[in-house]
């Protein structure tokens, strides 16, 4: 599923310590997208779709993941 | 004419539970990937992937048939919706890293043209405990929305009338 340029996020990855991550890299535009999805929830209160809420629902877990365990959030290429 | 239509319809093979990614087949064969935006491309891909992202990944089997990509997409978000929520312990306050980034959010809006909403997020912002216990980065916010001008509802009315032209006059001799 995965190549040079192209991949699959894993939806399920079985059960390990959140501490063994130590780094989640996603593409910049996807970062913004999930960004924007957080002001517009947070800050403009707008309804998002339910797929919207899931992604920044996931989004927002990992934002705590850097909080608390100092998970970093990098950008890829 | 039961065989045309058949042929004619879209099919989401796939889909990941939370409905963001997912893989359908389209009016002429081909399977694709289709990926929330920013996050790649749509891309044709072997069918054999569906079986391995069900098989490995996660992935919920549909295998159901529409005559629209707006139906395929009505039926992923219903489905979408069905997710189970994570638990509500995650949600926490804004801290100044969080107001750094949505403040990069606001500002692209507002450099989109969508000066409406960045001035409804900025409010918004200054608001956030974090930012009133940090006047540097309030300050800055307060700047930032001085520099976008004020907002349509308070601008003069358009003295297109005589009684609008007075109003107009009221507003300037007020501000």
């Amino acid at each position: 599923l995965c190549h040079d340029d192209a991949y699959l996020e894993v939806v399920r990855a079985g059960h390990f310590p959140i501490a063994l991550i130590v780094e989640v890299r996603m593409r910049p535009a996807y970062q913004n997208r999930l960004d924007d999805l957080d002001a517009r929830h947070r800050l403009t209160h707008e309804i998002l779709a339910p797929d919207e809420a899931n992604e920044l629902e996931a989004y927002q877990a990992l934002q705590g993941w850097n909080r608390r365990l100092g998970v970093t959030i990098a950008k890829t290429r | 004419m039961t065989d045309t239509r058949a042929a004619l319809s879209i099919a989401l093979l796939a889909m990941a539970p939370s409905g963001e990614t997912y893989m359908a087949r389209d009016p002429f064969g081909r399977v694709w990937l289709l990926q929330p935006p920013g996050a790649g491309e749509p891309l044709v891909i072997d069918a054999s992937v569906v079986d391995a992202a069900v098989g490995k990944h996660g992935f919920e089997r549909v295998d159901r048939e529409f005559t629209s990509w707006a139906e395929l997409d009505r039926f992923r978000l219903e489905m979408a919706s069905l997710t189970t929520r994570l638990p509500a312990a995650e949600a926490r306050p804004l801290d100044l890293e969080d107001v750094a980034r949505l403040f990069g959010v606001v500002r692209r809006w507002a450099a989109g043209g969508e000066t409406s909403r960045a001035r409804q997020a900025s409010f918004a912002l200054l608001e956030e405990p974090v930012v009133l216990g940090d006047p540097a980065v309030h300050h800055r916010i307060l700047l930032f929305l001085k520099d976008l001008g004020e907002p349509r509802s308070l601008l003069a009315p358009d003295p297109g009338s005589d009684d609008k032209a007075k109003y107009h006059d009221r507003w300037r001799i007020a501000a």
